[in-house]
């Protein structure tokens, strides 16, 4: 029953970049990483620098090639980029000599190339709106701010309506006070759209605020998906009222917990791993999924 | 502040030409040497007149210092003053007049000759008395024509093939040590083969102007198409744009900038070497006709010819500059 709902499922995804010196090892960025995501779901990804997030989030995207592994999407393995997967990078990635408005509809346009200019024009202002963007379409990325950029692209990857939402720290050059706004207007155009979303992030907050599972990685190399934190709070959520609910601290420790020690003991690479378990991602030739860990009932 | 900085930089400016002219001008001036002019009496110029020497005459050499001696040697001759300025003056007889043989010493033009021979050529650049008197806006159009076409053809090829050098980087590494050989030969080295070829001297020039114009446009096309931001390709990627739309709609406006800037460096190259090219080449363009000036000893023109060359230079490169700034942005 669970499979037919999964979304996306990854196998055994590997990535190694081999030696370039002689005399040096092959480094094993992540190994074994199994997950799932199911349709509709808000899910993020947590983990230290350097355990391979935004690798994963590129093959997820089909910009990058896993060593060994495969992704399953609808039901179809992944192989190469498509519009059913829209991206939103770090950095905005706007094309610097497009207004705001054309790098929308430049989007919109190879979505819908039989769209006549108007209807091109009219869907992206709607979701210029829709991320708080007005009397702002004809300027060029270099006269907006930092954050009216990030939401340019995030109405990008927004407007064409793709199946799946892929965001590697979309928020992580923007102050607070704008990071929250934005977090609020991405959630309320989630709900609307329903897309299923796969976000990495370095804040914790954030991750609680926007997603329905936590994944978690442990340190690199040879990273993996340790566990998924169910965030067992009902939407519509509002931030001020979050921090009171009763499970809010219990998953925020939990989450900080794993990242201060957990992340390092459950490494691959740490001291003792072999010893204490190998983690082989199948048993009996079925997949080994990450154990979904609800904080609230620990 | 920043207009203040521009007047304080102006005045600057001017100073060092006044500097420079006042250098210029002590250092060429050379003071005429006065002539005291001669007293005939009335006798004398009974005798003058009796010896066939109109009046206008006699007085010219007088004031010029001819003692009465001399103008009656002159008038001896039975010839008029413009007979003596046509046979080359007062000094081929042998008469010293004392100033003009000071000026005979004075090698480099005085800046108000150069200014006399500027104020001439340019209240008729386009005059044409023959062969080798052509005014100068006649030699600049010439020279223009050939950097125009040879700058040209050398857009049409190099940038097209460093698009793609620049998109194939197996192409790029194939082809790279050709381009790196090539580059440093002097284009003038490639007249004489021009020459035997083509066998045709206006063909030949056109022929250097296209060659030392590829290299720059050919490496800024190729590293500016190789080095579009990876992230730009990936938006590219992932809204599944096929390959062609690709390279017009994201690699070209990314790399436009770095192409133009090769343009540049392109078109200030070609209008040095065209100078020197005309200058072998001979026949008619800017070169040619420095060189022609000092052949012909007239300096003032030749100074004149060549501050001509460099302002056209500077215009060239302010309307190429436009060119740049129309398809620069910010990131």
């Amino acid at each position: 029953m669970e499979k037919e709902t999964n979304f996306i499922s990854t196998e055994l995804l590997q990535k190694v970049y081999p030696a370039t010196k002689r005399g040096q090892e092959d480094l094993t960025v992540f190994d074994k990483v199994n997950f799932n995501i199911r349709k509709g779901e808000f899910t993020t990804c947590i983990g230290h620098s350097g355990c391979g997030k935004s690798t994963i989030l590129n093959i997820l995207a089909g910009l990058d090639d896993a060593t060994s592994g495969v992704v399953i999407m609808d039901g179809k393995e992944v192989s190469g980029p498509s519009l059913d997967k829209a991206v939103v990078f770090q950095n905005h990635s706007l094309l610097p000599w497009m207004s705001a408005l054309d790098n929308v509809a430049f989007a919109v346009k190879s979505r819908h190339p039989d769209w006549s200019k108007k209807e091109v024009r009219e869907h992206c202002i709607k979701y210029l709106e829709l991320v708080g963007l007005k009397d702002t379409f004809n300027r060029k990325p270099s006269q907006l701010s930092g954050g009216m950029r990030q939401r340019v692209g995030i109405a990008r990857a927004f407007a064409i309506e793709s199946k799946l939402l892929l965001m590697d720290e979309p928020f992580g050059a923007l102050d607070a006070l704008t990071r929250g706004i934005i977090q609020e207007e991405l959630l309320k155009i989630w709900e609307q759209t329903e897309q299923t979303v796969f976000m990495i992030t370095h804040d914790v907050d954030e991750a609680i605020f926007l997603s329905d599972r936590i994944f978690l990685m442990t340190n690199g190399p040879s990273a993996r998906v340790a566990e998924a934190v169910v965030v067992d709070i009902p939407r519509p959520r509002d931030r001020s009222k979050m921090v009171h609910h009763p499970v809010y601290y219990k998953i925020r420790n939990h989450l900080v917990d794993f990242l201060v020690s957990r992340s390092h003991e459950l490494s691959g690479s740490s001291e003792g791993a072999k010893e204490r378990e190998v983690f082989t991602g199948t048993e009996n030739g079925h997949l080994i999924l990450p154990p979904d860990v609800n904080p609230a009932l620990i | 502040m920043k207009y203040k900085q521009l007047l304080t930089a102006s005045a600057l400016s001017i100073g060092f030409l006044f500097l420079f002219l006042v250098f210029w001008h002590t250092a060429t001036y050379q003071k005429k040497a006065t002539v005291d002019s001669v007293e005939l009496t009335a006798e004398q110029v009974g005798l003058l007149d009796a010896a066939g020497l109109s009046a206008t005459d006699r007085d010219t050499y007088a004031e010029r210092g001819l003692t009465f001696d001399q103008i009656q040697q002159i008038a001896s001759l039975g010839l008029t003053l413009e007979d003596i300025e046509m046979a080359g003056g007062l000094e081929a007889f042998g008469f010293t007049t004392g100033g003009a043989a000071e000026e005979a010493k004075t090698g480099f033009p005085h800046p108000s000759l150069v200014w006399e021979e500027a104020y001439y050529q340019l209240s008729n650049p386009f005059y044409d008395l023959g062969p080798n008197d052509k005014g100068i806006g006649i030699q600049l159009k010439y020279s223009l024509y050939r950097v125009g076409i040879g700058f040209l053809l050398a857009v049409a090829v190099a940038v097209p093939l460093g698009f793609v050098i620049g998109m194939f980087p197996l192409l790029n590494l194939a082809l790279m040590p050709y381009i790196q050989v090539l580059k440093p030969i002097s284009p003038l080295a490639w007249l004489p083969v021009a020459l035997f070829i083509i066998k045709d001297s206006e063909a030949a020039s056109i022929f250097v102007i296209f060659v030392c114009s590829i290299w720059p446009m050919l490496i800024n096309t190729a590293f500016g198409v190789a080095n579009v931001k990876k992230d730009w390709l990936n938006i590219a990627k992932t809204l599944e744009c096929s390959r062609l739309k690709t390279a017009f709609t994201v690699i070209l406006p990314a790399a436009a900038p770095t192409i133009f800037t090769g343009m540049r460096i392109s078109l200030s190259i070609a209008w040095l070497v065209i100078v020197a090219a005309e200058m072998v080449v001979g026949g008619i363009g800017v070169g040619y006709y420095v060189w022609n000036e000092w052949n012909g000893l007239n300096l003032g023109n030749m100074i004149f010819a060549i501050l001509a060359i460099g302002v056209v230079g500077l215009c060239l490169d302010l309307a190429i500059g436009q060119l740049v700034k129309l398809f620069a942005y910010e990131e």
